[in-house]
């Protein structure tokens, strides 16, 4: 599987729910700053478990947070 | 850097000097002339199962302190557990390991097949190697986390 394929709207989600840390989704979701940093930059792909949190974080459904370009 | 990052990098210092303290004190065997006698692989062998206990103890201990002095420097409630990509960065650092030591390994057993070296050279060599997997283990955490993964 190729990388940079997957891509996401947290930065975006995070600002619209009032300005929200990557520190309290970190906590929200079970994991690292780190990880959240790395998630948002795209250099890292979180399991599916991850990324249904990270949507139930943000009340969205997940394709709105996350999106998948079969082109690359 | 992370506390994942300064964890690793407290751990490979650990490592070097546990490593060093061991030469040091095989070197000093050495140049007693412990090693000319039948029982060098007997020395190495003991010698292994001291090392590796260090090694343990060591890396508790140091991680222990690294925890308690990280937490009253930043203040902050950091994660002592792993997530998801601390499990799969160290999964990558131990495939290395394993590939590193193998590489080790095998080169160990052709230097003893072509009878480059005495036998307990050998088992040091592949002591040896097991040190320079962990320590290229250690680096490879390190690059993945400074990555992202």
């Amino acid at each position: 599987m190729g990388k940079g394929r997957i891509s996401n709207n947290i930065r975006k989600l995070r600002f619209e729910h009032d300005e929200m840390t990557q520190k309290q989704l970190a906590e929200e979701t079970g994991v690292s700053r780190q990880t959240i940093v790395a998630i948002e930059r795209a250099k890292y792909s979180p399991s599916l478990q991850l990324a249904f949190l990270i949507a139930h974080a943000f009340e969205r459904p997940l394709q709105d947070v996350f999106s998948y370009d079969a082109s690359d | 850097m992370s506390y994942q990052e300064k964890k690793v990098a407290v751990s490979l210092i650990s490592a070097l000097i546990v490593f060093a303290l061991y030469a040091f004190y095989m070197f000093g065997m050495f140049q007693e002339g412990r090693f000319d006698g039948p029982e060098a692989s007997s020395l190495v062998g003991k010698s292994s199962f001291v090392l590796i206990g260090a090694s343990i103890v060591v890396s508790i201990v140091v991680q222990i302190v690294f925890a308690i002095i990280h937490a009253i420097a930043t203040r902050e409630n950091e994660r002592f557990t792993s997530d998801e990509r601390d499990k799969l960065i160290e999964l990558k650092a131990m495939q290395i390991i394993l590939i590193t030591f193998s590489v080790g390994f095998l080169a160990s057993m052709g230097v003893l097949a072509l009878e480059m070296l005495l036998p307990y050279m050998v088992f040091l060599l592949i002591i040896l190697s097991m040190f320079v997997a962990n320590i290229i283990g250690d680096l490879a955490k390190l690059f993945l986390y400074r990555r992202g993964f």
